[in-house]
Order: structure tokens, then sequence, then C-alpha cells
């Protein structure tokens, strides 16, 4: 096997990644502080001396540091690489949705605190103020839109409303927050005084503003449309891989300069007339080459189904790739790959990618049947050439709680009496939700520390 | 994120604000209109957005509101600056600015590139607390040289309006 970077490995790598993670997370931190400190130098908590003043001082607090967390927000989804190749797209995710209501509550702390502070000195009722803001101030019209439009989307977001979306309607709601922001920003330079105080503020904010804009528009938007339309990509062929699954090949030219690795996912849009709007997550599922990326992905053949909907010759646009669940990761020389399930293309293409002497890379690939299981056969001729070992585990769940074992020993026990040396491992583990975090569990067991656990959920 | 790495951050972070603080508390000039003489009147006095005092490092006008004049809706107030240099000094009259409490024009009296004085031709303002507003606004711009300062805090509105007048006057001086 010839691989394109020299493999890297150790406890180095493994402090480099902790501290580029650290150091990503500091980023966050310090914009916020950094808000919060140019408020406080700026006299923002002196001078109290009634009831508005304070409400103002509030509502200017609450403002800034929701602003700066909702510009970090947007950051986190633009699906940046800079942010991905460090955290990866479920941690990014994640961390924006813990973001997500500290930001939302401060803003319409904001709101309410600004609303009654002007409502106080006004002398007029809560309603009556509002109706003159936004009707006589100039920008106050598109604020208050503003936060009308960021409590749908807040709503839209609610796990109970969430669940009962499909993944378009919440994701046009979502759209939605660039709106958000977007009325949000003339009452904040024209108003907003702790932006326009001094040139420093506003130099902040305005590079602030200008840096979320730009990585959005140019890697969410431009950047796979460039990369797409240059390599004028296709599908080539579509292959039933089991009876729950298919691989889509898509072919193009100069694939390479996507930089995709074994491990990693691509958002795929199909632009057909009813397809165009939905980006799939989907997997590679063999090692990337300069014309071809194949994908795997579960598909029943029923009514949902692509293998239909997508002749050979659709044209693709491809997002990405997404993803830190690759070889960077990894710091040790023994390799555990788990696959579960439809879990199974980025563990087929990491077997294939991931540089190792035999016996390095070990494979175990949860399946419910071994005669339909996709790409089982493609891991036998792997694992032989590349002197892999591989287990498979079929069945159904066992029904003793257990994900593998189904004797009297422990799901532990088990895993490591087939793989000795999986405490010593870096383990990668993909699958279904449910099953991925009881593996976890099994690995955290048996003393698998957090940093050797990889895992990649397709969020969203 | 390591124990370490969270507790520098945490310290770092609560030394930085701590010291904002107390540096804002002191050195920070404000030119909040004193609340207290908002409720005086009885025309609604002008809402503040969430504004901020200027980070000038020098401007110290009192905000005391001893004006005991009655509220008139109108004032004329001519600032005490008389016109030093008799060499080249002109003087430029800015368009009259509305807005929401009235309107502002100003007569800026420029000697080269320096703004020798500004003489409010009117400025309206919205209650007797806010007439103190714009002679703190010709000070500031004095001291700034032009309307690069920060708003005065409760007064957005006066302040905006201000600028645009003497933005307007500047233009014309080609400054």
């Amino acid at each position: 096997m010839k691989s394109a970077e020299p493999l890297v490995l150790g406890p180095k790598k493994l402090l480099r990644r902790q501290r580029r993670v650290e150091l990503l997370q500091s980023l966050g931190y310090v914009t916020v502080v950094a808000t919060l400190a140019m408020f406080l130098l700026d006299g923002g908590l002196a001078n109290l001396s009634d009831l508005p003043s304070w409400l103002d001082a509030l509502s200017r607090a609450t403002s800034l540091v929701g602003n700066a967390l909702l510009i970090l927000m947007l950051l986190l989804t633009a699906r940046v690489p800079w942010i991905d190749r460090i955290v990866g797209q479920d941690r990014a995710t994640e961390a924006h949705k813990q973001l997500g209501k500290p930001a939302f509550y401060l803003i319409l702390g904001h709101f309410a605190f600004s609303l009654t502070s002007w409502a106080i000195s006004d002398g007029r009722n809560v309603l009556a103020e509002l109706w003159w803001m936004v009707t006589s101030v100039t920008d106050l019209l598109t604020a208050t839109l503003s936060i009308l439009l960021m409590v749908l989307v807040v709503l839209s977001s609610f796990r109970f409303v969430r669940s009962r979306l499909n993944y378009e309607s919440w994701f046009i709601t979502h759209l939605l927050s660039y709106a958000v922001v977007g009325f949000s920003i003339p009452h904040i330079f024209s108003m907003g005084s702790d932006v326009v105080a001094s040139i420093w503020h506003l130099a902040f904010w305005t590079f602030l503003y200008l840096f979320a804009g730009l990585n959005i528009l140019v890697f969410r938007l431009l950047l796979p449309i460039w990369n797409s339309a240059t390599s004028s990509l296709r599908v080539v062929m579509v292959k039933r891989e089991s009876s729950d699954s298919i691989s889509i090949y898509i072919g193009g030219r100069k694939l390479n300069k996507f930089g995709a690795h074994a491990g990693q996912f691509f958002q795929v849009r199909f632009l057909t007339k009813d397809l165009w709007f939905q980006a799939h997550p989907f997997s590679i599922s063999s090692k990337p080459t300069d014309k071809v990326l194949r994908f795997t992905i579960g598909d029943r053949g029923d009514g949902s189904s692509l293998m239909q909907k997508v002749p050979v010759g659709t044209r693709v646009l491809l997002e990405g790739p997404y993803g830190v669940f690759t070889q960077h990761s990894r710091t040790r020389r023994n390799v555990l790959l788990i696959g579960a399930g439809i879990g199974i293309p980025p563990i087929r293409a990491l077997a294939e990618e991931l540089a190792g002497t035999p016996g390095d890379v070990s494979i175990l690939y949860r399946t419910r049947d071994e005669e339909d299981s996709a790409l089982l056969t493609e891991l036998r001729d792997i694992s032989r050439r590349r002197g892999h070992r591989l287990l498979v585990a079929s069945g159904s769940r066992p029904a003793n709680g257990n994900w593998l074992s189904r004797t009297a020993l422990s799901d532990a026990q088990t895993l490591s009496g087939h793989f000795p040396h999986v405490a010593s491992s870096d383990v990668y583990v993909c699958g279904p939700q449910p099953l991925t975090e009881a593996i976890e569990k099994t690995l955290r067991e048996l003393g698998v520390a957090e940093d050797h656990i990889h895992t990649e959920e397709y969020a969203w | 994120m390591r124990k370490e790495t969270r507790l520098a951050l945490g310290v770092l972070g609560l030394t930085t604000l701590g010291t904002s603080y107390l540096v804002g508390q002191n050195g920070a000039v404000t030119m909040a209109l004193p609340a207290a003489a908002v409720q005086e009147t009885s025309q609604a006095t002008a809402p503040s957005s969430s504004s901020s005092a200027t980070t000038g490092p020098s401007t110290t006008s009192s905000p005391s509101a001893t004006d005991a004049a009655a509220a008139p809706t109108e004032t004329a107030i001519a600032t005490a600056e008389p016109t030093q240099s008799a060499s080249a000094s002109s003087t430029y009259t800015s368009s009259t600015v509305n807005y929401r409490y009235g309107q502002v024009q100003l007569a800026v009296t420029v000697n080269g590139n320096l703004i020798e004085s500004i003489d409010i031709i009117k400025a309206t303002t919205d209650g007797r607390q806010y007439q103190q507003v714009p002679p703190m606004l010709v000070d500031l711009a004095l001291q700034a040289q032009g309307s690069n300062f920060g708003n005065i805090s409760r007064a957005t509105f006066t302040t905006q309006a201000f600028k645009k007048a003497l933005d307007d006057a500047l233009a014309q001086a080609g400054m």
C-alpha cells in the first residue's frame, strides 16, 4: 500500500491534536470575554443610578454576548474546513447546539431589557412603546422582525417539535437563522453604541461579522459549487450491495482536489428536479481516487429508494469532505475498527486506507445477517490481502441486552477475548446511535481512553 | 479541554473582566444623563438606545443638570468659543437636520484643517435635561476634531443628528 503522507503516531500527535482543539475552544471563549471586557472598559457598569440605566446596561451586555454567541454558532455550522479538521462536524454541531439556548435567552433578554428601559423613560406602557419603536425608530422594525424569526427558529429546534418535522422543513426553517442575523445587523451598527463607540469597537464587530460571513459564503456556498462544477460530477453507477444498502459511484475529473480521506463523508446533492434541495450525508466506502468516489448508503429499495430516482448520468453537487473519523485521529499503532449495520462503509474505506503491517489493524463487523451484509466480501478480500484480522459477529441483538456476547461473559470480556490489544488500540466505531453508545460503554470498561475512541455521527 | 487549560482560561478571563470593570468605573468617562431628571418633564423624553459613553481619553463634561431654565422646546445656544485666529477662518453653515425631536443646525468655523469653533444655530431637544446635550456635543466634536466620537448615553438620537449636521458643514469646508 502506498500512502500519500507518512504515518505519524504517538502521544505527541495526540497532544498536538488536543492543543488544536483547545485553541479553537479558546478562540470562542476569548471572543466572548473580549466583548464583555470592552463593555466594562467603556464604563458599562458605571453611573448606574436608576432602573432604566440598569436595564440599559443589562440590555447592552446581553446583546453583546448574545451576538458574539450567534456569530460563533454560525461559524460552527458553516462547515468550514479549519473547524472540521480539528473537531469534526458532529462535535462542532454539538457545540452549536450548546450555545443555542444561552444565545436565545440573552437576545430575548436584550429585547426585554431595552424595551422596558425605554418604556420607563418615556412613561408609556410596554405595548405602546413597542409600537412606537417599531414604527418610528429607524432599524428597529427589522430588529423586531429578527427576534420574531429567532423565536420561530428556536421553536423548530426544540426536540418535541423537531421530531415531528422532516429534515427539509426543519432545514428551511433553520436557514432563517441567516435572516435573523441579517435583520439584526442594521440596528447593531446604527444604534448599538457599544459597536459604534470607537473605531476599535467598530473594527472588532465589523471583523467578526465579515469573518463569519465570508467563511459561510466561501465554504458553504462558493467552494462546493466551484469544485463540483469544475469536476463535472455525475453518477456513473448504482449498485445494490445488500437488501438494505446500495453503492453510488460518482465520477468526475481531478477529484483529488477535494482531499478526501477514508472515513470522511460528503453532503451529496443530486441535481434532479425533486432532489436538488436535499443534501444527503454519505460516507465514502472505498479509498478515494482521482476519478471516482464511492458512497454506500442505506436503501431499502422501497418508495424512498434513491436507486430509482438517481439514474446514471445524474449531475451531482458535493459539499465536503467532512469529519475527523480518519487516519489523522490515529495515534496508536494498533487499530480496531468496529462497524455495525449500515455503519460499515467508512470502516470498509479505513480498512483499505489505514497504514499498517499485517496484524496492526483488526476489524469487527456486527451484522444482522452474514449472508446479507453490505461490503462483507470486499472486507474479506482486503483483510486477506493486507493481513487484517476480521471478525464477523452476526445475528440480531442478544436477548440478554448485550450487543456482542451471547454467553454468560460480558461484552467487555468477549471483546477483549477476541481482540487482546483493544486497550492499547485506537478504536473507530460507526453504527446506529444506540449501538454505538453501547459499544463505547464497553470500550470504556476495557480502559480505552476517550481520546482513543473515535466515532462520527451524521449530525444535523 | 484539559483541566489546566480550563483553569488558565478561567483565571485569565476573570482577571480581564475584573480589570476592565475597575478601569471602566474609574477611568472611563461617561456622559450619561442623570436619569433622575428624565422623569421631571411632562413631555416624553428621548429614549436612548443602548448607548455607551465614549472611550475618548479626556472627555470630562459634567453631566449634572444644573440648568435651571424652563423647558423650551427650541433653544438657541451659542457657545462661548470665540474665534481666536483672525487669519483664514471661514464659517460654514450646515443644512438643517430633521430628527425625531426636532432640528439641528450648526455653524462651524474652520481654519485650515482645524475646527476652531462650533456654534449652535438651532438644536431642538426634548425636555429640560436634554438642553445640556448640544453643548456637550460641541465639546466632544472639538476634542475629536470631527464627528468621530461616541454617542452620549441616553441621547443617541440627538447625537446622531448633531453628527450629521457637523459632517454636512465639514463637507462644505472640504474636510
